[in-house]
């Protein structure tokens, strides 16, 4: 990954130190790992930037491209009242409309991945991957959990993913 | 699946201690024979039934449909692969480190509110 050329939502800057660093310590064998726990939350903060980016319709600040791209999120999503706000600030709903946005094939894969994981175990808690994103990494971040590794091979490998399916 | 499930009668999974083989495989790509870099479990390699959720017992929700065919051998379906096979469940329930750490995490801080909380 760090030799490789920066792609769109990897650039040089996030992909090299943190985000290949952070994948490797998050998979890294041994629970009592303090790095793993870092690792883990690091990339679980990154993902609602890849979706705002990858849903075409939003800012990497969460706000609207523009007023037209605001009308076509929520004719996406209509059931959807976040999405009246001036920025998105919700994985989840990132997620959702980047699954939506068919024009770009990491939502295909997105997509996939979500029917996939669905067939073989049907949450209570999330409904979709960017619900389950949301699930831990806000107790996280916000401190309620002091420890997310243990999703810390769910979020390399999606990262993973993200990063070979781009183009 | 190796039996029944004593009260609710549904099969047993497989403990981690019945698990045949053991140790990591480093997924080889089909087309280059180059390795990948993903280091897997051998169980749940590609042809292997047994998967990451069938070690816990405890979870007990029956028998898991069939892992995803393998597309190709390019590093983006290894990843899918390993992904849908390993990942299926959020949290502590679905990997042996997070497992691991949810025990100690109530056994050096259990306060009845908390353990509750991440137990739900």
């Amino acid at each position: 990954m760090t030799a490789n050329p920066g792609k769109d939502i990897f650039l040089s800057r996030q992909k090299e130190p943190p985000v290949a660093l952070a994948m490797k310590e998050a998979v890294t064998p041994g629970f009592e790992h303090p790095r793993k726990a870092f690792a883990s939350l690091y990339l679980a903060t990154q993902f609602e930037f890849y979706f705002r980016f990858l849903s075409g319709l939003l800012n990497p600040d969460g706000s609207w491209k523009s007023p037209s791209d605001q009308l076509k999120g929520k004719s996406l999503l209509p059931g959807e009242s976040r999405l009246n706000q001036r920025s998105i600030s919700n994985v989840e709903v990132a997620y959702k409309l980047t699954v939506l946005n068919s024009a770009d094939p990491r939502a295909v894969v997105l997509n996939e991945l979500d029917t996939a994981i669905r067939s073989r175990f049907q949450s209570k808690l999330y409904d979709n991957l960017g619900g389950r994103i949301k699930y831990v990494r806000d107790r996280g971040a916000h401190g309620e959990w002091g420890d997310v590794s243990a999703e810390g091979v769910f979020y390399a490998a999606l990262t993973a993913i993200l990063y070979f399916a781009s183009p | 699946m190796s039996g029944s499930h004593p009260k609710m009668g549904r099969p047993c999974l497989k403990r981690t201690s019945d698990v045949r083989e053991r140790g990591t495989k480093v997924f080889m790509s089909e087309h280059s024979k180059q390795s990948s870099g993903i280091l897997v479990p051998k169980r749940y390699l590609p042809g292997n039934s047994q998967r990451f959720f069938d070690d816990f017992f405890e979870m007990a929700i029956g028998p898991m449909p069939p892992p995803p065919t393998l597309e190709d051998g390019s590093q983006l379906a290894l990843t899918k692969y390993y992904f849908v096979a390993c990942c299926p469940v959020a949290g502590a329930y679905n990997l042996p480190d997070g497992l691991l750490n949810l025990i100690l995490r109530l056994f050096r801080s259990y306060d009845g509110k908390s353990g509750q909380r991440y137990l739900s």
